[in-house]
């Protein structure tokens, strides 16, 4: 018991460590793959516009049905209750702005995003290293940077927003409808009163915010991807470990953006 | 005289260790080298080394005279369309149809339009035996072995390398197989004056007047005029090595 004791400040201290190194890989590992786009990539390069507008396709327009089908859910359960819960506070439309359209929007979004595109970007590399085919392309002088990791970085960047945006419209829109239906046609005024809420910040926090959840998403998960050796159980384990890791970075952007909104 | 295609000084693969003398080496266009070795893995680092893709710890390599370790990260990648690279573990890309595997490097480095491209990777294959053209829409999980190492040799040759490092990429075949595709190969290399440097687990393809032998060991390496002077060798240890690992 006193060892396990004495060992703790240590493994604290190592863990606190591996953190930090982890976060410096990441934040390095980005860096190039940004660099190795911008670098020579003009903006409509045909070799890397093909895997771009494809992970877009994949990871954007193919998912919106079902965050069509989330995003009515969400107005129709957590809008509609909102606004009858804000009515007696006050100040309804400010507060729809900030919950709906600043921190469930892009969260659910992007959580939506991990289940679908980050895990299956991780099990994607992974299974290209570990079958030697990475390996294959780099000796053909293709950058994997640029080729392999690049789009589907900026990819699930985009998509985050577009998304976002998908889902934030739709969620106030059809929870403020159902509202006006139920509760009171006084309220479908909310409709015209959501853009004179909004400010030219919490636009820019909005959007910024949806970038750096999408990048976060594609560098963690390419980056676990990659890691995996010569050992198909890798696959799953670093799967696993980029979603714990993307979901605790994503917290810690909430947190910063909610804190510059203060 | 244009520069050798490949040149090497006193040049020694880091992952093995000896004291002896380094390799000396020029290839000229046409040139073929059939390789023999101590082991797998020893010939794989000398090959790689070769190649341009392991440093050595000794020695220097050239290609067309330029020197690889002063080569930037774009040159580099310039190189390895001129220096082609197929051994066991190269693999196609899972997700992407055979035809698509196959122009994917040219299409990268901007060496032709895709429609193009899909025109020679076509001819290619066909011209490698791939006559089933209904594969090459499929992904490489639903094609048979033999159209994929067609597939893995169209690539490389599709970008016109000079110079090709092979490292007993057909050991999987039946002896026609293998016969049919190295004859393809060498066909390749001469109508397109590349250098070659074969390592092949059966000698009996690779034993013609022009090709010379070069036997790269753990500890030694040696130059032989032919393929048939390497197996006539006086040396005990080549005698049984050749027996063991490439005449049996």
């Amino acid at each position: 018991m006193l060892q396990r004791i004495a060992r703790l400040p240590g493994a604290t201290g190592a863990f606190v460590l591996g953190r930090f190194d982890y976060l410096i890989n990441i934040t390095t590992f980005v860096c190039f793959v940004l660099l190795a786009w911008f670098s020579r990539v003009r903006l409509f390069r045909r070799h890397s516009y093909r895997p771009l507008v494809t992970q877009i396709i994949f990871t954007g327009v193919d998912a919106m049905p079902r965050i069509l089908f989330l995003s009515l859910l969400a107005g129709f359960i957590l809008t509609y209750r909102m606004i009858t819960l804000f009515d007696s506070v006050g100040d309804t439309v400010t507060m729809l702005i900030y919950v709906i359209g600043l921190e469930l929007g892009p969260m659910i979004a992007a959580v939506t995003l991990i289940s679908r595109t980050g895990s299956a970007i991780t099990v994607d590399l992974g299974n290209m290293k570990l079958h030697n085919e990475i390996d294959s392309l780099e000796t053909m002088g293709v950058d994997i940077n640029e080729y392999l990791v690049a789009p589907r970085v900026l990819g699930v960047a985009i998509s985050q927003l577009v998304v976002a945006v998908f889902f934030t419209v739709i969620t106030l829109v059809s929870g403020i409808l159902l509202s006006g239906l139920v509760n009171s046609p006084l309220h479908f005024a909310y409709l015209f009163n959501l853009t004179d809420g909004v400010t030219s910040l919490m636009l820019l926090v909005f959007v910024v915010k949806n970038l750096m959840f999408g990048l976060t998403i594609g560098t963690v998960a390419c980056y676990h991807g990659l890691r995996v050796g010569v050992s198909a159980t890798e696959v799953p384990q670093q799967t696993q470990r980029a979603i714990v890791n993307i979901l605790t970075f994503l917290f810690i952007i909430d947190g910063v953006s909610a804190m510059v909104l203060l | 005289m244009p520069p050798a295609l490949l040149e090497s000084t006193g040049l020694w693969p880091c992952e093995i260790d000896s004291e002896h003398a380094g390799l000396d080496l020029s290839l000229q266009a046409s040139d073929v080298v059939a390789v023999a070795g101590d082991s797998e893995q020893s010939v794989a680092e000398w090959l790689r080394c070769l190649a341009g893709l392991s440093e050595p710890c000794r020695g220097r390599l050239l290609f067309s005279g330029r020197r690889v370790d002063e080569l930037d990260k774009q040159a580099w990648q310039t190189l390895r369309t001129q220096v082609a690279y197929l051994h066991k573990g190269s693999r196609l890309m899972s997700v992407q149809s055979l035809l698509n595997n196959v122009i994917l490097p040219a299409f990268y480095h901007g060496m032709g339009q895709r429609d193009e491209l899909l025109a020679r990777a076509k001819n290619m294959l066909t011209e490698l035996g791939v006559t089933d053209e209904t594969c090459f829409d499929r992904l490489p999980a639903f094609i048979d072995d033999y159209s994929y190492s067609a597939a893995l040799i169209a690539r490389v040759m599709l970008m016109h390398p000079k110079v090709l490092v092979m490292d007993d990429f057909l050991r999987m075949y039946s002896k026609q197989q293998a016969q049919y595709l190295m004859n393809c190969v060498m066909k390749s290399v001469r109508q397109q004056g590349m250098a070659a440097i074969i390592h092949n687990h059966d000698l009996a393809p690779l034993k013609s007047a022009s090709v010379t032998a070069l036997y790269l060991g753990d500890v030694r390496w040696q130059r032989f005029g032919s393929v048939e002077q390497l197996c006539r060798s006086n040396d005990p240890q080549l005698n049984q090595l050749l027996h063991n690992r490439y005449l049996s």
